[in-house]
């Protein structure tokens, strides 16, 4: 019975002191946010990159107590799968980053309009380069601040001009004589067949090539007809109408087609899977005389270095005079179902920052989109090259196919791509040589693709 | 510790103890194989982009691919050439070398390991050396065309080659084929060709009258085989062609076979219910080419316990 009564009453002081700890008030922890980053549009992904990035996190959450942020990564390959998978799961990453034009418009529906930050925090967008803002505006949302840039510049083999006593093409914009039909002129006298007669020669013999003028672009198709005086996407500004068997879509398959075949300075698609296997890109060879492309070929440039002396000149005009350098971007974007949206935007501004835009650049291998970071991209590039007129990349900022871009958003976006660059396959393997008959497929093509899209999206 | 009680009747505890042996593989079936196809099957009459729940359920899928779409019978096109081509040959091949091998030859152990070892080799692994062997200047297949004066062909790049080049890579796993039709072999009983060589039949009267007949069902087993993987085929011509111009399938759509059509329409072009749409058309077109051969197989299979009924 004393044992019960005991019992009891120990039974009651428990209660109560388990009800009084209850009540009692606890001082607040707050748990830090977690940012996670999803790695994958572009850049970023390779082991060098995961590792630099890894250390940049640790940075940043050793400097933060509020927030914390993760990266998580994917191939480019498998990005598409494994981002609409964590939307589909509602395992939604904060951030993509980086993410270019093409990416943002594969998933043009799941970001957020920045603007309303951008105007609450008073964002000071005056150091960017104007073109670069306006890359990232897409009907009247604007997905997030250009983190750096990919200009298009003309690299050509400084030793084949010489060999063939042909001057360099010129390295400031605003040359009039730089035009593609000057181009193909020059490519033609460095296009050497394997008895050394050159592409004007007479007794030149085009089956027997052991040296090309022009390695082409190495863009999509949509990089082409903006210098032929067309609309890189290839329809009417509602998007509801092909225009993709006419004007510069035409006009540059043509000019394509006319390379390999009618002038012989640039080499087809099975000479590029034959002669220059084992290359990301022909220059490399040190067979080519000129090509244009992206300053993301910089992971390439030690490559180039092996094929001879290279340099970097603008690129040539069109036939109507545009001079266009094509150029892709690194941005960041917040998905419209992030659980932190705000946080994310804290996140992005401290990656924007000079210092950190610097050192993701050399991560990614962009020019920083600041003017005010030019100059240290500039000598840090020429620290390594230093016969390499770098500037010519940061002027050709100023011709860049802003809006639209090359990889600007069109309905049912991967169809149309792959249409194109399919037609272009057509042309650059040799497949067709009917270039009118290839560009009215495809416009029949994508009509097709569009009519569909509209219907679904009245 | 017993788990089923001394009431239930021993038939019935074995049962229980088989039942719970296999259970695994029963919950996976039943997870991971029966789920994801009926989901896929309703899949099929939605509109399903994976992000935003199915919408739009109807036939509209199935009329499009049948009515509206030229990459659909492209890609089913040459999945067929495909097939039609390759299935002859390795069903050829593989017992020509099955036959060979089940000689008295020197070294016999060695040359089957060496013609059975590509069968195991993983497919990415196998479609990275045959991009090398392909490889118009430096590929060895070119090489070997040019000691007999041919100039070999962009087999890759070139949209008239492509899938012949698909169609030689195939040879490469016919070692899959040559062991089972090298146990089919031995397993004739030497009686057979003993009596017939007593009454006089030659070689060419032996093969015809005594092994193919008693290889028919093996060959059946090796067609149907082929008939699956040539319609699975995927792997290889993913890898070989995803780098050209014009993407998986290039170059200029000459090597979009039907699963890379299905692949690039769940994955890429983010049609889940229209790709969800061509994987239950190939299902069935599969199931239609099996039961062809099966019902023909009544014509040409010899079926030994079917002769004894008679």
């Amino acid at each position: 019975m004393q044992r019960k009564r005991i019992s009891t009453v120990l039974a009651v002081l428990m209660a109560i002191s388990m009800v009084i700890t209850a009540c009692t008030p606890k001082p607040v922890v707050t748990e830090p946010v977690k940012i996670t980053i999803f790695v994958g549009f572009g850049a970023g992904s390779d082991p060098d990159s995961q590792e630099a990035l890894n250390t940049i996190a640790g940075e940043f959450n050793a400097s933060h107590t509020d927030l914390q942020v993760e990266f998580m990564y994917s191939t480019w390959e498998e990005h598409t799968t494994k981002f609409s998978t964590l939307l589909a799961g509602d395992l939604v990453p904060d951030l993509a980053f980086p993410i270019g034009i093409q990416g943002i418009a594969e998933f043009y529906d799941e970001w957020i309009d920045v603007s309303p930050y951008i105007l609450r925090d008073s964002y000071d967008t005056t150091d960017f380069y104007g073109p670069s803002l306006q890359l990232l505006n897409f009907n009247e949302k604007t997905i997030g601040l250009p983190l750096g840039v990919y200009p298009s510049v003309t690299f050509f083999n400084e030793d084949l001009f010489d060999a063939a006593s042909v001057a360099y093409p010129p390295q400031q914009y605003g040359d009039s004589s730089w035009t593609l039909q000057k181009m193909v002129e020059i490519g033609q006298q460095l296009t050497l067949d394997e008895n050394g007669n050159n592409a004007a020669s007479s007794s030149f013999d085009p089956t027997k090539i052991a040296q090309w003028g022009w390695g082409g672009w190495c863009g999509p198709f949509r990089t082409v007809p903006g210098k032929f005086g067309g609309n890189p996407l290839g329809m009417s500004s509602d998007f509801k109408v092909a225009e993709m068997d006419s004007g510069g879509y035409l006009e540059g398959m043509q000019f394509l087609y006319d390379s390999i075949f009618n002038w012989h300075i640039r080499p087809s698609s099975i000479d590029e899977g034959s002669t220059f296997t084992g290359m990301d890109f022909t220059f490399e060879s040190g067979k080519v005389a000129m090509f244009e492309c992206f300053s993301w070929a910089s992971y390439a440039f030690p490559n180039f270095t092996t094929g001879g002396n290279w340099n970097v000149a603008s690129v040539p005009a069109g036939p109507y005079g545009d001079v266009v350098s094509p150029v892709n971007a690194d941005t960041f974007a917040i998905p419209a179902h992030s659980t932190h949206p705000d946080q994310a935007w804290e996140v992005a501004k401290w990656m924007m920052e000079p210092d950190m835009q610097n050192r993701l650049c050399s991560i990614f291998g962009c020019i920083p989109s600041r003017k005010s970071l030019a100059g240290g991209w500039i000598d840090s590039m020429a620290a390594e090259y230093p016969n390499v007129d770098f500037q010519v990349f940061i002027d050709s900022i100023d011709y860049m196919d802003a809006s639209p871009n090359n990889e600007s958003w069109v309905p049912a976006y991967s169809k149309v791509w792959d249409a194109t660059e399919n037609a272009m396959s057509r042309i650059l393997s040799g497949e067709s040589s009917d270039v009118r008959q290839v560009m009215t497929d495809l416009q029949t093509e994508v009509q097709g693709y569009l009519d569909e899209y509209w219907a679904a999206h009245p | 510790m017993k788990l089923f009680p001394k009431s239930i009747s021993m038939r019935k505890r074995e049962s229980l103890w088989g039942y719970l042996f296999i259970s695994p593989w029963i919950i996976g079936f039943l997870l991971f194989t029966i789920g994801p196809m009926i989901a896929s099957l309703v899949f099929s009459f939605a509109d399903y982009d994976i992000i935003s729940p199915p919408t739009n359920f109807g036939l509209s899928n199935y009329i499009k691919l049948f009515t509206n779409d030229p990459d659909f019978w492209h890609s089913l096109g040459i999945t067929a050439t495909y097939a039609l081509l390759a299935i002859p040959l390795n069903l050829v091949f593989g017992f020509a070398l099955a036959y060979l091998l089940n000689q008295k030859v020197p070294g016999l152990a060695f040359w089957r390991t060496i013609f059975y070892i590509p069968s195991v080799l993983a497919g990415v692994a196998v479609a990275i050396l045959w991009g090398l062997i392909f490889n118009p200047k430096y590929g060895i297949l070119n090489w070997f065309l040019g000691l007999f004066g041919i100039h070999g062909p962009g087999w890759l790049s070139s949209p008239d080659w492509a899938v012949p080049a698909l169609i030689l890579m195939s040879l490469w796993s016919v070692g899959g084929g040559m062991i089972i039709y090298l146990a089919g072999l031995q397993s004739i009983p030497t009686t057979f060709y003993e009596a017939a060589q007593l009454d006089g039949a030659n070689s060419w009267q032996q093969f015809f009258r005594i092994t193919i007949p008693l290889m028919s069902p093996v060959i059946l087993y090796n067609l149907i085989i082929g008939i699956i993987g040539t319609f699975q085929y995927f792997t290889e011509v993913y890898v070989l062609t995803s780098g050209l111009t014009g993407g998986p399938g290039g170059p200029a759509k000459s090597t979009l076979f039907y699963n890379v059509y299905l692949y690039s329409n769940a994955f890429r072009y983010m049609n889940m219910g229209y790709a969800s749409a061509l994987a239950w058309v190939l299902f069935v077109i599969v199931l239609l080419l099996t039961l062809l051969v099966f019902r023909s197989s009544a014509a040409w299979v010899y079926y030994e316990g079917e002769l004894q009924n008679k």
